[in-house]
């Protein structure tokens, strides 16, 4: 099962990995091993990413070292939302909306752990306005509010 | 297989990870580098000069390579039945969240500067695709993609991992008195979709507002590259008293 994996282009220790997970012997699909995934830490993502880079056959030697970075200077973490502060919302571009909506859900959604749909979303709208709560909500970043700009969007171009 | 064969498989596994884990340890390793936050580029920790932007480029574009080379390997042995569907799917999925983070990485300075926003952002994203994953890995097992079908699959699926560079990058330092801007420049291509064509034309507008490359609109009916795109965007800080001079088309009136 590993030699497959290792054939395919899998590394040695990843092919072994894998075969860990599917120790059960029950795991025929796709699905079932979807199922074995466990969410992982935002570090435990970087610790295996860092194992794939120092690994890549597609980075020299090198640059192993670059992603482990020691940074000079004060970092500056910018809330993300903080450009579409002065802009007027209404005049925008659906696509616009669109991509706005999108990081306001995933926000939402890593908050709330609740899913959300991907635009478009005219027939899902009614569903969605429910689950998020009143429409006319007061912070101009949440989905329930851009929702609604974007149906109004659709609408005004129709 | 017995049960005891499959034990015996999975206690040589364990004496195996922990080998390679001691062995792993045994790498010297290369010099370091270091992420200067003011101008966001990385520099030699030896000599002290700045890695250049075509190199970052370049591991970018290599290091996908090596993915996408991985995981059509992976489709072509599940399509010959040398793979079961499950170990396909967690090998593709190995390939691609590591594609991501790496990619975010880049984009972010190192992993220690991939912030707790850009992480909620990649999961979303990264979870989206993995159930694509399923899809996918159920249409090639039940014969209805086509080889090439595949690899033009494999292609998307690395394209959306190389939207989180863009994404990661921060935003450049400013004075009080400046304002960012940015721009999309067409990549290299012997032709450009109307939606990549049409944000370059855009020119330069407020960071923050154009789509990253590889970012789609659901609204854009005249076609587009997706995760296919290889443009790429610049951006600088100007004075604000110059905003009306250097942007000077408005989003808005699209």
């Amino acid at each position: 099962m590993t030699n497959a994996l290792v054939r395919a282009g899998i590394g040695e220790l990843d092919a072994l990995l894998i075969y860990k997970k599917l120790q059960s012997g029950l795991v025929l699909t796709g699905r079932n091993a979807l199922a074995l995934l466990p969410d992982l830490s935002d570090q435990e993502m970087i610790d295996d990413a860092r194992i794939g880079w120092w690994s890549s056959p597609g980075v020299e030697d090198q640059y192993n070292r670059l992603l482990d970075a020691d940074p000079e200077g004060e970092q500056e973490i910018e809330d993300p939302l903080s450009v579409y502060e002065n802009l007027p919302l209404t005049q925008w571009p659906t696509w616009l909306l669109e991509r706005l909506y999108q990081e306001s859900r995933n926000r939402w959604q890593a908050l709330s752990e609740r899913s959300l749909p991907d635009l478009p979303v005219e027939k899902s709208a009614e569903p969605v306005m429910d689950l998020l709560g009143r429409i006319d909500h007061p912070y101009p970043d949440h989905p329930a509010a851009i929702l609604r700009l974007y149906l109004d969007s659709l609408e005004g171009k129709a | 297989m017995t049960e005891a064969e499959f034990r015996d498989l999975l206690a040589y596994a364990d004496k195996h990870l922990v080998h390679l884990s001691s062995k792993a340890a045994e790498i010297p390793t290369p010099p370091g580098y270091t992420y200067d936050r003011n101008t966001h580029r990385y520099r030699r920790q030896k000599g002290g000069q700045f890695v250049s932007e075509k190199t970052i480029f370049s591991l970018l574009d290599t290091n996908e390579q090596a993915v996408e080379r991985s995981m059509n390997r992976l489709s072509s042995a599940l399509l010959q039945d040398t793979l079961s569907e499950s170990e396909w799917f967690l090998a593709m999925d190995l390939q691609l969240r590591r594609l991501y983070v790496q990619n975010a990485a880049l984009g972010a300075g190192g992993f220690g500067e991939i912030t707790p926003v850009a992480f909620r952002r990649l999961n979303a994203a990264y979870k989206e695709d993995r159930q694509r994953l399923v899809k996918f890995g159920e249409a090639i097992n039940n014969g209805s993609l086509s080889e090439s079908q595949i690899q033009n699959r494999i292609k998307m699926y690395v394209g959306s991992a190389r939207v989180q560079y863009w994404k990661s990058i921060p935003k450049p330092k400013h004075r009080v008195d400046e304002i960012v801007v940015e721009r999309r420049v067409l990549g290299e291509a012997e032709k450009h979709c109307s939606w990549c064509v049409h944000l370059a034309d855009l020119g330069w507008q407020p960071w923050g507002l154009l789509p990253e490359p590889g970012e789609s609109s659901a609204s854009w009916d005249d076609g587009q590259c997706l995760s296919n795109c290889r443009c790429k965007k610049q951006s600088k800080a100007i004075k604000k008293r110059r905003l009306d001079k250097v942007v000077t088309k408005k989003i808005g009136a699209v």
